[in-house]
């Protein structure tokens, strides 16, 4: 392997690694607050995707504004998850809130099946996207340096909101001690919401860039990023969100030059993201970035 | 001030509390003593509405409690030292306090009362940028209870602030309830340490098994001869 292609690989999954990183902080997010594996997370990209879609297709909106209201809409969808399916939950056993998240999961991929259809649409790329730059002798498509750019941007805006704002400080309260929270006369429910909202704009941020990046939509196409990137949180140490970043880019970047150095191996490119998880699992169970958590006697 | 009037708690198939009849009236220290599983914390949490009552009536200066969200209740001008101290452990201290007064948006006061804590507390302002978790025990107890008056309470409900902390400390912080109260504010006490908490309080009520089994001013409990034997370990 040359320099030059080792660089494009490594740029690919740069790339690749900050998806995983946007998907996994939504996954970590809500886990850390009411310890929940939203498993619906993943098929919210899914959902931002089609949003994005019927929006080019049927209204023929410019795809910067289409985007803009994917995002929105599926806020709004996430958010409404959690009225329904999570909050009148908020005292059962945490298994219940969890099968219930399975659940939306499964709902949002039928109804996806019924209302989309089953057949793969092709989802339109910007014409900016795909436009090809040559750094030295490494070809790198807009895209592939976009999605980093824009993983690090909205982090440091997650950043500045749960480190600089009255609602961050709350939401990393509620994290910790909700009683105590409630105590401090913090609206739990609507820190769970906010914290919904972040969660799931940043999954249907990410579900857009999915669609640029493998322009082939169906309603199960959510399952498998939310899966690895549900395991890009938990290597990262689930609940924190640095870890959620790192796991992220351990991840894309190990995926992509697993199949650079073996090429034979490209089948098995999915199955590298389960292999870690075990590994970690085995190894370091808190994961890399993750704190031992005393159960409080 | 307070009144909690014939309180019935169920608690996971528990019948925590049963009937349970007290007042706390304003400017005064009430203390509520006896053994673990008396059910003193679910008297403190009940009103907070962190626990919710079978049946009973809890009333704040006429108002009636039950039923109100905690934030609701913590608005009306309650607050409680939860027991253990509970400081928010990865935020600083001034966060930590900042938050105490999460409910109020009246800037120039919650500066005023800042200062305040920061007077009582020389310590944490010191302190100030450090992570709570940081902190000694003692110094915990002091940001638990420096953030309960941020919250500018006109009832403070402490749980055990005493709890396992050095003596000297002990006594530092039966100081500060003491000289909270002389600046007007109502107290409502849980202690193990019985003989201090009585010499402190104006009133006292003993609880066993979620029943209320004596109650007096404190100098009537610490001459009665159950409480001697029982609570203070007297022969």
């Amino acid at each position: 392997m040359t320099l030059t292609e080792f660089l494009q690989h490594l740029a690919n999954g740069i790339s690749l690694g900050s998806l995983y990183a946007l998907i996994a902080i939504g996954y970590t997010m809500v886990y850390g607050i009411i310890r929940l594996v939203n498993f619906a997370h993943g098929d919210l990209l899914m959902v931002a995707t089609y949003m994005a879609f019927y929006g080019m297709l049927l209204f023929s909106l410019p795809w910067p504004l289409v985007f803009i209201l994917a995002v929105i809409l599926t806020t709004v969808m996430g958010v409404t998850i959690e009225r329904v399916a999570y909050r009148p939950l908020r005292d059962a056993p945490r298994i219940t809130v969890l099968i219930s998240a399975i659940g939306v999961s499964f709902l949002l991929q039928n109804l996806g099946l019924v209302v989309f259809g089953g057949r793969s649409k092709a989802f339109y790329v910007p014409p900016f996207f795909a436009t090809i730059n040559h750094i030295g002798e490494t070809a790198v498509p807009n895209l592939v340096w976009f999605i980093p750019l824009v993983t690090v941007a909205l982090l440091m805006i997650l950043m500045h909101l749960l480190y600089r704002t009255r609602i961050g400080m709350a939401m990393r309260a509620v994290a910790r001690d909700l009683d105590t929270a409630r105590l401090m006369a913090i609206d739990v429910d609507q820190v769970i919401s906010f914290t919904f909202v972040v969660g799931s704009s940043l999954a249907a941020v990410g579900g857009l860039m999915w669609g640029l990046k493998f322009p082939q939509i169906n309603p199960l196409m959510g399952a498998m990023p939310g899966l690895k990137c549900f395991i890009a949180a938990v290597i990262g140490g689930i609940g924190n969100i640095s870890g959620a970043v790192a796991g992220g880019f351990v991840l894309g970047v190990g995926e992509i030059l697993l199949v650079a150095f073996f090429p034979d191996l490209a089948g098995y490119r999915d199955a590298f993201a389960f292999v870690l998880l075990i590994l970690t699992l085995l190894i370091r169970p808190t994961g890399l970035l993750g704190e031992r958590v005393a159960e409080k006697v | 001030m307070l009144k909690i009037r014939d309180l019935n708690v169920h608690y996971g198939g528990i019948h925590a509390l049963k009937g349970i009849n007290l007042s706390v009236p304003e400017g005064r220290i009430v203390t509520l003593i006896g053994a673990n599983g008396a059910g003193k914390s679910t008297t403190l949490r009940t009103v907070c509405g962190l626990v919710k009552p079978s049946n009973g009536e809890i009333s704040f200066c006429g108002e009636s409690l039950v039923g109100q969200k905690t934030t609701a209740i913590i608005k009306k001008g309650i607050t409680m030292v939860p027991e253990g101290r509970r400081v928010f452990p990865d935020l600083t201290v001034h966060e930590n306090l900042v938050l105490g007064a999460y409910a109020r948006h009246d800037h120039k006061a919650i500066e005023e009362d800042m200062e305040r804590v920061n007077t009582l507390f020389p310590r944490l302002k010191e302190r100030r940028d450090q992570l709570a978790g940081t902190l000694s025990g003692g110094e915990q107890q002091m940001l638990a209870v420096g953030r309960a008056l941020m919250s500018r309470p006109r009832l403070l409900m402490m749980d055990e602030p005493s709890l396992g902390l050095a003596p000297v400390l002990v006594q530092d912080i039966f100081n500060i309830i003491h000289r909270i109260n002389n600046e007007g504010m109502t107290i409502l006490l849980i202690e193990q340490n019985a003989k201090a908490a009585l010499e402190l309080a104006d009133y006292g009520y003993v609880l066993e098994t979620g029943c209320v089994a004596l109650s007096g001013t404190g100098q009537e409990l610490l001459a009665d001869d159950r409480v001697r034997k029982v609570y203070l370990g007297e022969s």
